[in-house]
């Protein structure tokens, strides 16, 4: 049994309407997630991002194990919102099928997993089930309120006395997975003047001097390698990196958000904030 | 019927309202501990009686651990699944209000029981069509978390929770004026005041 993070991306609904995604396989449900304490995303709306006052559309949603049923208002004010939730997959089962019940012009960008982004519209859907990589995790950065001034540089640390290091990472070894990404959130012109990723820090200049520009996002990955052989003949050699510090210096910009695989979002100050693997 | 289950059956009487049933013959239920042990012998009179489907108490499906030749997990297999709804009401715009499970009970949020076909999770604004002022929800197995981005009257959260006990406990953390009523099938509390209260309601 594997529990896969999945995001569901709704864009272009439609006003008073009911929208449901329907699973048809077997072996395949939806869920709350792991039960790792309160850190884990579990069923959430707009959540992916922080401090953010989104305008809701939505009058009523429900999950049971095969069906999201989700109802709009009738004077919904944006047509626009993001779940995250989790599949239970049984070990057998390699892809999901199903169909979505929406209004001709929706569109939903699914993300499961670690694969790449696939767009569902009314009807059938499927997509894969990708394996999950062990030593790799996915992480989004949001710069948020982007302006042109000292560079934004997010830095990664592990303790010394942690089994191993972390450093960026572009893609999971071995998977079709959707890589290093870059956008705007609204997907208006990038406003990066500089970008430089070296083992443990990334730089990002900005260049708009906008007050309002759109949030940027980076999507890559974390990898954990292990200490050099040498070191790992005193017992530790089946022990993995479980933590990773993450600080992060914003420049102008108004905040900095990491989030790390299913893990909920945190603010990166300039003091290491700490991220389980 | 249930006492057709006899001294390996262990917890079924018939007189209860709540009735945990073993997965499947053989499989002997501590009342509390959730003890799992297969048994040598089961015959016809040791087979659990098929629950109905009216009730609400279920047990995670043990043919699907079998299928995949693991041996069933003690936590995955037993638990009663009980209908919980919360109430929240008049909730200010930009507040946050947070329900949390005590971490020492072992008691989670889940979408339903394991014969729910269209009832889970719910989240319903007050009057019905009305939008939801949420600008973001979170509900994972210990915690609910809810952000309103207007002012929101009433709001309801509909779901199960699996546990073995016979009550569960958490804190609830409401805005200023906030109030919250959480209704199981026998028992209710409501909290109406600000901050932090901590709260316990009783399942059967």
């Amino acid at each position: 049994m594997a529990v896969v993070p999945i995001v569901l991306e709704f864009s272009r609904v439609a006003k008073d309407s009911s929208l449901s995604l329907t699973l048809l396989t077997a072996g395949a449900a939806w869920s709350l997630g792991e039960d790792v304490g309160d850190g884990s995303m579990g069923f959430s709306y707009n959540a992916l991002t922080l401090g953010e006052m989104r305008q809701s559309c939505i009058s009523s949603v429900e999950l049971t194990d095969s069906v999201l049923t989700i109802r709009t208002s009738a004077n919904a004010a944006t047509d626009s919102f993001t779940f995250a939730l989790f599949l239970d997959v049984s070990s057998e089962v390699e892809a999901v099928q199903g169909y979505c019940t929406l209004n001709m012009d929706a569109r939903v960008v699914c993300h499961l997993g670690y694969g790449v982004p696939s767009e569902w519209r009314s009807g059938i859907f499927s997509a894969i089930v990708p394996p999950i990589p062990v030593d790799y995790r996915r992480i989004r950065l949001n710069i948020q309120g982007p302006l042109m001034g000292a560079p934004v540089s997010i830095e990664l640390m592990t303790e010394s006395s942690e089994p191993g290091a972390a450093s960026w990472s572009f893609a999971a070894e071995g998977s079709v997975d959707s890589g290093f990404r870059v956008r705007a959130i609204d997907g208006t012109p990038l406003c990066i003047q500089t970008l430089s990723i070296s083992e443990r820090k990334i730089k990002v200049g900005i260049g708009t001097t906008q007050k309002n520009a759109s949030d940027l996002l980076i999507d890559m990955y974390l990898r954990r390698v292990d200490k050099s052989s040498a070191e790992k003949d005193d017992g530790s050699a089946m022990r993995k990196l479980q933590r990773i510090l993450l600080r992060a210096d914003r420049g102008a910009c108004a905040a900095v958000i990491a989030q790390v695989g299913a893990q909920r979002p945190q603010y990166l100050t300039t003091a290491y904030k700490c991220f389980y693997f | 019927m249930a006492e057709a289950c006899g001294e390996t059956g262990g917890v079924v009487t018939t007189d209860e309202k709540w009735r945990l049933f073993p997965a499947k013959p053989g499989i002997d239920i501590g009342r509390k501990g959730a003890t799992v042990k297969r048994l040598a012998s089961s015959g016809a009179a040791d087979r659990p009686v098929i629950p109905d489907r009216t009730l609400t108490s279920g047990i995670a499906d043990a043919t699907r651990s079998d299928a995949e030749g693991k041996e069933p997990q003690p936590e995955d297999l037993l638990f009663f699944a009980h209908p919980i709804e919360l109430t929240f009401y008049s909730l200010r715009a930009n507040s946050e209000a947070r329900v949390t499970l005590n971490a020492d009970n072992k008691a989670r949020w889940a979408c339903g029981n394991p014969r729910s076909q269209l009832v889970g999770v719910s989240l319903l604004a007050s009057p019905r069509g009305a939008t939801l002022c949420l600008s973001t929800f979170t509900i994972n197995h210990r915690e609910i978390y809810l952000a309103t981005n207007q002012a929101c009257p009433e709001l309801y959260v509909r779901l199960f929770l699996h546990t073995l006990e016979p009550a569960f406990s958490g804190r609830a953390d409401l805005p200023s004026a906030g109030g919250l009523t959480i209704e199981s099938l026998i028992d209710r509390t409501s909290l109406v005041e600000r901050g932090l209260s901590s709260f316990s309601v009783a399942l059967r």
